[in-house]
């Protein structure tokens, strides 16, 4: 008994080992038992759910429940990296004061009430609607408008990627909400930004710097110095999916995939479809050509 | 003042060896479905192989062509209408077959009619169907189509009138009229019939991509075809130059069949299988070597029951020719092999 608790001293251990006192014989019982969260936990492996780089997650759990949510270090996208938004999406689905339920304040009411989430889509779409098909301006002194001011949307600098988006694709691409001319533009590559020399905001703001912004060359070269890191860390099966010697004269993004391309369904040799229409054309004319012959001969015959 | 050094911080890229353990972790849970050496255990194995010889899961690439019935449907009786817009032509140039001629008029007319209901059916909303006509494409088959069906319908509405006319009330500048409609009518006739094969050749799906060269000359074909079958069974069994044209065309689908059979490519299967293949080799059958042989036939025994058996034989073969290619179409957008250039699937 004794001898057991002089055992647990950790002094004692020292002296048995010879020590210098930090190694594991200062270590109490709990500290040595101690296994982090995700360990006898199930993998499964997923991608962020935040912006469109798809960064690699990986999904601990356990018993049904989620343990964890940690970086994919064989994502050859992020490398194992997330994002502080990626990084915090295990609270994203277990903090407590996550709202699970449409929240709505009828007009002068003081109280929330709960809604499905059905009928508050049914009333946004309703709402929405209504006023675009009441307010919308096609023309106004001559000039083609296109526009409705009676949709607007109150934000500020706390607004996520998210509500960001919405609005982006909502009010510019489904709404029509450019004042001056009507058109819409889904991305200006930021050119407000350029004209002050700074880079487009996505990938100014992108932490796994997997949205890159530059000279296309020099994107390219800097591709392949990662294609040459990845086969130094014994990736082989690494390539760039970049195609240009095709009709479609490369399509305005290049991707770094792990094997063959197909795998992501990109065709080795993506081509437009209208490469025959010459041909097309071309045959169409004889056809009808010798269609007319044909019926000249057929009728030629024919007693008068 | 002193400078406190800063604590190494273990470096958070992978390292080659967790990378090569990651990798071991992944290929023991594909072959087995767990994982016994880590402490972790991967869960969903095994897991959906993603390989290049299936591609991404095995989704197709290419998204199917959203087609109703309306559009073959207009593939059939547009191109019937545009060849009997140059038959009445024609033959109001050379004969003085005035029925032949009325007949003629009328069927381009109903025609051109019919295929404009069609095409707006399929549109959806009718007034799109004027938002086509806002510009002229010259790169787009579809557009270069509308404004062709509209000029089409409008002349050969036309002309079938002034022809009405003509029989009650015989004046020159209601001639004039008539032959010049018909003529307009008659030259975007011949477009009528053959464009169909280049708007489906112009889109991204292999099998009508790649036979793209073939597809107009086989829809003329087709709507002459058919077109004369249409003219015989309104009674015109009489006609010598129906009956060449009708040979001409058969033989020429005779052709088409043989090509088609005989050139066993891979971009061509939905040809020859499934649903699509038999819809396409029962359209050929009936439009090519069954009327072939009946109008054959006719010209020795002068039978004329044997004209209208090709003539319906005709009619069903070419309206079936028609549904098959799309239907081909819908089964090569199915096929994502073809465009991943991989390996064909070992059954």
């Amino acid at each position: 008994m004794l001898r057991e608790l002089l055992l647990s001293w950790p002094v004692i251990k020292q002296i048995q080992t010879g020590g210098d006192g930090t190694g594991p014989e200062a270590m109490s019982q709990r500290t040595l038992t101690l296994r982090p969260r995700t360990a006898e936990t199930r993998v499964a492996r997923s991608i962020c759910p935040y912006c469109g780089v798809g960064c690699g997650q990986l999904i601990f759990h356990k018993d049904n429940k989620l343990i964890s949510i940690e970086g994919d270090p064989e994502s050859p996208i992020s490398r194992g990296r997330l994002c502080p938004k990626g990084a915090d999406s295990y609270e994203l689905l277990t903090h407590p004061q996550r709202e699970l339920k449409v929240k709505y304040r009828r007009p002068f009411a003081s109280d929330w009430e709960d809604l499905e989430l059905e009928t508050a889509m049914d009333m946004i779409a309703e709402r929405v609607w209504e006023s675009r098909a009441t307010t919308f301006v096609e023309q106004k002194d001559g000039q083609t408008l296109m526009q409705t001011k009676a949709i607007g949307h109150l934000g500020g600098a706390t607004l996520d990627n998210e509500e960001n988006y919405l609005i982006k694709k909502l009010f510019t691409g489904g709404l029509e909400k450019n004042e001056r001319d009507g058109r819409a533009f889904k991305c200006t590559f930021c050119s407000d930004r350029q004209q002050a020399g700074l880079i487009p905001a996505c990938a100014k703001a992108c932490p796994t710097e997997s949205i890159k912004f530059g000279d296309l060359q020099e994107l390219r070269s800097e591709a392949q110095a990662r294609i040459k890191e990845l086969n130094a860390q014994g990736i082989q099966d690494a390539v760039i999916y970049d195609p240009l010697d095709t009709s479609v004269k490369g399509i305005h993004a290049f991707f770094l995939v792990r094997g063959d391309p197909a795998m992501y369904n990109l065709p080795p040799r993506p081509e437009v479809p209208t490469r025959y229409l010459k041909k097309g054309w071309t045959s169409a004319a004889l056809a009808a050509g010798a269609m007319l012959g044909a019926t000249l001969l057929a009728f030629l015959g024919e007693k008068r | 003042m002193s400078r406190v050094p800063l604590p190494q911080m273990p470096s958070r890229l992978p390292d080659l060896e967790s990378e090569r353990r990651l990798l071991e972790i992944r290929r023991e849970a594909e072959e087995t479905g767990a994982v016994k050496a880590a402490g972790t255990v991967l869960t969903g194995a095994p897991f959906p192989k993603m390989t290049p010889a299936t591609g991404y899961y095995g989704i197709p690439l290419l998204k199917q062509p959203q087609w109703k019935k309306e559009v073959p449907l207009y593939f059939f009786v547009g191109g019937a209408a545009g060849a009997s817009a140059v038959v009445a032509s024609v033959a109001d140039l050379l004969t003085t077959n005035e029925r032949l001629v009325t007949n003629a008029r009328w069927l381009a007319a109903t025609g051109g009619m019919l295929s404009a209901a069609f095409l707006t059916k399929d549109l959806g909303v009718p007034s799109r169907f004027l938002h086509m006509l806002r510009v002229f494409k010259l790169q787009s088959p579809m557009n270069v189509g509308a404004w062709t069906l509209t000029v089409f319908s409008t002349f050969s509405a036309a002309a079938a009138f002034a022809n009405q006319i003509r029989q009650e009330l015989d004046a020159t500048p209601i001639h004039v009229i008539e032959n010049l409609s018909g003529m307009a009518a008659a030259a975007t006739g011949l477009a009528m019939a053959s464009y169909t094969g280049v708007l489906i050749g112009a889109t991204a799906v292999p099998v009508w991509n790649r036979n793209i060269g073939t597809l107009p000359p086989h829809f003329a074909a087709s709507g002459m075809n058919s077109s004369v079958s249409l003219l015989e069974l309104l009674g015109h069994t009489d006609s010598r130059a129906l009956n060449i044209l009708g040979l001409a065309s058969s033989a020429y689908e005779c052709l088409e069949g043989a090509k088609l059979e005989s050139a066993r490519t891979r971009v061509n299967e939905p040809l020859r299988r499934g649903a699509s293949g038999l819809m396409v080799r029962i359209g050929g059958l009936l439009s090519g070597p069954l009327p072939l042989a009946f109008r054959l036939a006719y010209a020795l025994t002068g039978k004329r029951n044997l004209r209208r058996m090709a003539a319906s034989s005709s009619l069903a073969g070419s309206l079936l020719t028609r549904l098959g290619w799309i239907q081909a179409g819908r089964a090569s957008a199915n096929d994502h092999r073809l465009p991943l250039e991989l390996p064909e699937q070992v059954a």
